[in-house]
C-alpha cells in the first residue's frame, strides 16, 4: 500500500468542524497530502451556504455541529442538485460522539472515521473512497452510498429479497436489515 | 422507488491521474505540518484541563455539578482525547477517556457527583504535556484507580459503543 500514488493535486474540500483548533490540524493534514487549502466552515448552516455556491470534491465534516448534526447536513446535501448530490464525505467522530455512528452512516456519509484522526487513517479513507466504487443509492428513506460494506450470503432460512421477506415474514419479525427501501 | 447510480465523481477521477504522492511521502507531508503545531496543541490541552479545574474548584460547587457543567466538562475532556491521541500522548489520552467514560456515565445515569471527576482531573494534571511524567507502573497503579471508580459505578467504556457497527472499510 505505501508504493500506491494518489494524486491530490488541485482537490478541492470543505471542512466542517466547531473547533478552530482541530479544524487547523485537519487542514495541515490535507496539506501535507498536497490537496489545495480546504474552505473551512465552523457550523451547519455555514456550510449549507457554500455548498449552494461552490461544488468542492470531498466533504470533511464533524459528526456533531453547534447548530445541527452531520446527519441533518448530509441528509440535506444528498438532496441537492447536480454533481454535489454524489460528493464523498467523511464524518469525524469525537470519542463522546460515537453514538453517532449510526445517524451519520444512516444520513449518507461515504465513511466514518473516529478522532483523533492520525494523518495514515485519514490518507488512507480517502484512497478508499477514490479506488473503491460504491453504488449510491436513492430510495424514500435514504439516498447516499450503499451502506453494506460486507458482501455475504443471507444467513440460512433467510431469503434475499425485500419481496421475499414480505411474503414469507409478515407474522415474523426480521427485526432492522440494511434493505434499501 | 429505489435508484441505483454508479457515479464516478470528480474526486475519484481526480485521485486516478497519473503522478500523484505515495502514501508514506503524503503521510511524511502531513506529519511535518502537525508537528509544528505540538506546542499549540501542548497549550490547548493545558487550557482544556484548566478549564475542568475551574469548573470543578469553582467557589459555589459543592459535591454536585449542574448539567451543563457536566456538559462542558465532557467537551473539554473529549478535546484533550483528540489531542493527546494525534500528539501520542498515551497516558493522558487513557486518563482523558476514562475521564469522558466517567461523565458519560454520569449523565445517563442522572448522577453528578464532583469526587470521582476530582480524581480524573488530578490524573490529567499529571500526565499533560510538560509534567515530570510517572513510571509506566507509576501510571499502571493511576489506571487501575480509575478503572475501579468506573467499575464502581458499572460504567461502560464509549469505546465499546461502535463494536457491532461497520465504521471501516
Amino acid at each position: 500500500m505505501s508504493h500506491t500514488r494518489i494524486n491530490l493535486c488541485n482537490v478541492t474540500s470543505l471542512l466542517v468542524d466547531s473547533d478552530f483548533y482541530t479544524r487547523s490540524l485537519v487542514a495541515q493534514m490535507l496539506r501535507g497530502f498536497r490537496m489545495e487549502p480546504p474552505i473551512l466552515a465552523d457550523n451547519g448552516k455555514q456550510a449549507m451556504a457554500i455548498l449552494q455556491h461552490q461544488c468542492p470534491d470531498i466533504c470533511i465534516m464533524e459528526a456533531v455541529l453547534p447548530d445541527m448534526t452531520s446527519a441533518d447536513l448530509l441528509h440535506w446535501i444528498r438532496r441537492l442538485k447536480g454533481p454535489i448530490h454524489f460528493v464523498p464525505t467523511i464524518v469525524l467522530t469525537g470519542y463522546t460522539q460515537l453514538r453517532m455512528i449510526a445517524a451519520a452512516r444512516d444520513g449518507g456519509a461515504n465513511i466514518i472515521v473516529k478522532k483523533p484522526v492520525s494523518p495514515k487513517a485519514l490518507f488512507d479513507h480517502m484512497l478508499w473512497i477514490a479506488r473503491v466504487s460504491r453504488p449510491f443509492v436513492e430510495s424514500n428513506r435514504y439516498i447516499g452510498p450503499d451502506r453494506r460494506f460486507r458482501t455475504v450470503e443471507p444467513p440460512d432460512g433467510k431469503f434475499k429479497r425485500d419481496t421475499d421477506d414480505t411474503m414469507a415474514s409478515e407474522d415474523a419479525d426480521v427485526g432492522p436489515t440494511y434493505a434499501q427501501s | 422507488m429505489k435508484l441505483i447510480h454508479f457515479p464516478k465523481t470528480r474526486f475519484a477521477e481526480l485521485a486516478a491521474r497519473a503522478g500523484g504522492i505515495t502514501q508514506s511521502a503524503a503521510i511524511e507531508g502531513a506529519l511535518k505540518g502537525i508537528e509544528s503545531a505540538r506546542p499549540e496543541s501542548d497549550a490547548t490541552i493545558l487550557n482544556a484541563i484548566g478549564a475542568i479545574e475551574e469548573i470543578l474548584y469553582a467557589p459555589d460547587v459543592g459535591s454536585n455539578l449542574s448539567e451543563a457543567n457536566m456538559h462542558a466538562i465532557l467537551r473539554h475532556a473529549d478535546q484533550i482525547v483528540t489531542l493527546a491521541g494525534m500528539f501520542c500522548y498515551e497516558q493522558l489520552d487513557l486518563a482523558a477517556r476514562s475521564l469522558c467514560d466517567l461523565v458519560d456515565g454520569l449523565l445517563n445515569s442522572g448522577q453528578s457527583f464532583v469526587a470521582p471527576i476530582d480524581v480524573h482531573v488530578r490524573a490529567l494534571r499529571l500526565m499533560a504535556p510538560g509534567s515530570t511524567s510517572p513510571s509506566r507502573a507509576e501510571a499502571d497503579k493511576v489506571f487501575e484507580g480509575l478503572q475501579k471508580i468506573l467499575s464502581h459505578f458499572k460504567f461502560i467504556s464509549l469505546s465499546s459503543v461502535d463494536k457491532s457497527l461497520d465504521v471501516e472499510p
